[in-house]
């Protein structure tokens, strides 16, 4: 008799419990006959075991042997190439030497908040978007120049500024001069514990006119991308249409130190998040500008975040020189949007030549 | 820092007559100066300075009669910041004192997340936003400002209003909150943030002011050392363990340490643990003739005590005023 009372006998009869731990049983014997040594548990007869027991089943739901050695195949490739181990142990060591072993009278961040060490340490990390997720094509680094400032403009997407990690590794990998790119960031990841910290270390400025003269003044190459959170969160259906220049403020400033713009088209960073809607009620209660809402975030979490391997393209074009404005000429107005308008049209028409030209997004 | 200042003073010999203002005398038998207790805080505390000032003909007057620490009662310290300046400035006016001097700080400006990198003095100062302590400080300035727009320069006599912003002032004799804070064998941060610090010298600081003593220079100036230093770094320069706390836990732990008399600040100084809050020095290097020995870093060892050869590399390049003894709390001079 049970303590509980009849009906919990009833319901243990329900549900099977005697029978269950009935068939249990004898499974976990044979288990611990067949695996159960003198050495202890024998994982490795345990996965074969498994594998060929996986197998078996699955052709009983008839999936065939060729599908499933396929498969087998392309995962092995994939943690071959991708997640090599090496490269994630390099990254990780690195980073953790950066911050655990620091010398504590050696300076370390430059005036910006720049950390070489930790440029250096998260470099494989970037290198590996670059070359195996993204596999990178650049066209017209020669336009990059060799010394002295520039503001490179370029179309901005994909909800956290990769583009601009691949643009600055794009200069560093391509062109002989390997030129650190300084790039300007919206301000409201510096709202993000972790992550403002982290943009601050691996070069990146909040963007601002002080802080792009003060850049353009030590003869800094910068990045500018004059769409600002407006291109960040481009809807998908919106792609590859190039949002408003702000007000323009890039060209005053090329004006007004005489400093030649360089336009950038990035092609594929605008399909890694498709944005396919924003929710701006939820976002303004956590102090960013927005909320996206693509097929992985946030239904995914933290999963939903990793973007999609599409095939990118970056092209540099010839620079475009202000220099026959004078100083005065940056408080026009009506000329500064003029001219911001004509670099808008330029990049657009590379983005526009370049999409024709390619087949897929992914390859 | 008025006593470091009031030593170099007596060591630059050929300077007619000092006179000091504080509270109580100081506490070091000197010579060369003359010593009166004035409370600004008093309501006639304004007819009182008019009266020495008229006796002893003072021709310059630098303000340095804050608190160094954030005080609890904070009527006593508004009545202090805005009220005393009021009464100085009057004082100043009716006795036609030809130089004011201000000592202030780059706190003003608040940290906040959207500040430039480098803060001119231009930029607005927003530190009113995040403390009333700050609030006070900046109605100093204020007061010091509408002063020199209403006593312009082309007045007989001209009149030079200075305001001289510092960074965190370190060096061996320092004592104010933020080396109370860097002094703990634990170190608070936020959690995931690590903001770029800046310190200046006091030794700089006081040859900055001597610099604005001799020579006219009004305006607004930041004075700064060169460089910058992430928080954490400097935590494991001055030798501390760095405790990073989530911001909402540390915040309800530096209230309740406020009330109990253990935090050295109010909570609402935590920004300044998160953002960044770093002046361009770029104008005081140009227009002062002044630039600082120490950098950022340096400042911090000397604080620290941790290498002497620091302290005699300022002896050789400025043996003027190497050595200055411990400063009282409330200094005015």
């Amino acid at each position: 008799m049970n303590p509980l009372g009849p009906w919990a006998e009833d319901l243990e009869k329900a549900l099977k419990l005697e029978q269950l731990s009935k068939n249990i049983k004898p499974f976990l014997d044979q288990m611990e006959k067949t695996f159960l040594n003198e050495k202890g548990f024998d994982w490795q007869s345990f996965q074969g075991a498994f594998q060929q027991y996986f197998q078996h089943w699955m052709e009983q739901q008839g999936v065939s042997k060729k599908t499933l050695e396929d498969l087998q195949q392309a995962l092995q490739i994939l943690w071959k190439d991708w997640f090599q181990p090496r490269f994630f142990q390099e990254t990780l060591f690195n980073l953790a030497r950066v911050y655990f072993l620091q010398q504590a009278t050696e300076s370390s961040v430059d005036e910006f908040g720049m950390d070489p060490k930790v440029v250096e340490a998260v470099r494989p990390l970037f290198q590996f978007l670059y070359k195996d997720y993204w596999r990178v094509s650049v066209e017209g680094a020669r336009h990059l120049p060799a010394k002295g400032r520039g503001i490179i403009i370029s179309n901005h997407s994909g909800m956290l500024p990769y583009d601009a990690a691949m643009i600055h590794l794009a200069a560093y990998n391509e062109h002989s001069a390997k030129r650190h790119i300084r790039f300007l960031v919206e301000d409201f990841v510096y709202h993000f514990p972790f992550l403002g910290t982290f943009i601050h270390r691996i070069g990146g400025v909040r963007a601002c006119p002080e802080n792009a003269a003060w850049l353009l003044k030590k003869n800094n190459l910068v990045i500018v991308f004059p769409e600002g959170v407006k291109g960040l969160g481009k809807l998908y259906e919106d792609r590859y249409q190039l949002q408003r220049f702000g007000r323009g403020g890039f060209v005053r400033l090329a004006i007004r130190t005489k400093t030649p713009i360089i336009p950038c088209a990035v092609i594929g960073a605008e399909e890694i998040h498709p944005v396919l809607w924003r929710s701006q009620i939820l976002a303004k209660s956590m102090g960013i500008p927005y909320l996206p809402v693509t097929p992985t975030f946030p239904w995914l979490g933290p999963l939903g975040l990793i973007p999609l391997p599409t095939k990118w393209e970056i092209i540099f074009g010839k620079p475009i020189s202000f220099s026959k404005y004078k100083a005065k000429d940056a408080e026009d107005d009506l000329l500064v949007h003029k001219l911001a308008e004509q670099v808008r049209e330029k990049i657009q028409e590379m983005v526009d030549k370049s999409i024709k030209k390619r087949a897929s997004i992914w390859f | 820092m008025g006593g470091s200042i009031l030593r170099a003073l007596l060591k630059n010999a050929g300077h007619p007559r000092i006179i000091s203002l504080d509270l109580q005398p100081p506490s070091k038998k000197s010579s060369g100066f003359r010593h009166y207790n004035v409370d600004l805080t008093e309501s006639h505390a304004h007819e009182v300075l008019l009266e020495i000032f008229k006796k002893e003909g003072c021709q310059a007057l630098i303000h340095s009669a804050f608190f160094t620490l954030p005080p609890h009662n904070l009527e006593e310290s508004h009545e202090l910041h805005s009220i005393g300046t009021m009464h100085l400035l009057y004082a100043a006016a009716k006795a036609s004192i030809r130089k004011l001097i201000l000592s202030s700080t780059t706190d003003v400006y608040g940290a906040f997340p959207d500040n430039p990198n480098f803060l001119t003095e231009d930029h607005p100062a927003r530190g009113y936003k995040l403390s009333p302590f700050l609030k006070d400080r900046i109605d100093a300035e204020r007061q010091f400002l509408d002063f020199s727009r209403k006593h312009p320069r082309c007045e007989k006599p001209q009149t030079v209003v200075t305001i001289l912003r510092a960074a965190t002032i370190l060096g061996p004799h320092v004592s104010n909150f933020k080396t109370h804070f860097l002094q703990n064998p634990v170190v608070p941060m936020v959690l995931g943030y690590d903001p770029l610090f800046q310190f200046v010298h006091e030794s700089d600081l006081v040859r900055a002011f001597l610099q604005v003593i001799f020579e006219d220079h009004p305006g607004v100036y930041n004075i700064v050392g060169n460089g910058v230093l992430p928080l954490s770094r400097a935590i494991s320069i001055a030798g501390k363990v760095p405790l990073p706390i989530p911001e909402t836990l540390l915040t309800s732990l530096a209230t309740t340490g406020w009330y109990l008399n253990v935090a050295p600040t109010p909570p609402d100084h935590i920004n300044f643990l998160k953002y960044l809050c770093i002046a361009d020095g770029q104008h005081a290097w140009e227009n002062l003739n002044w630039r600082p020995v120490y950098t950022s870093q340096e400042a911090l060892l000397s604080f620290t005590g941790k290498t002497l050869w620091m302290s005699l590399r300022a002896k050789r390049s400025n043996p003027k005023i190497a050595s200055s003894t411990s400063s009282p709390r409330n200094d005015r001079v």
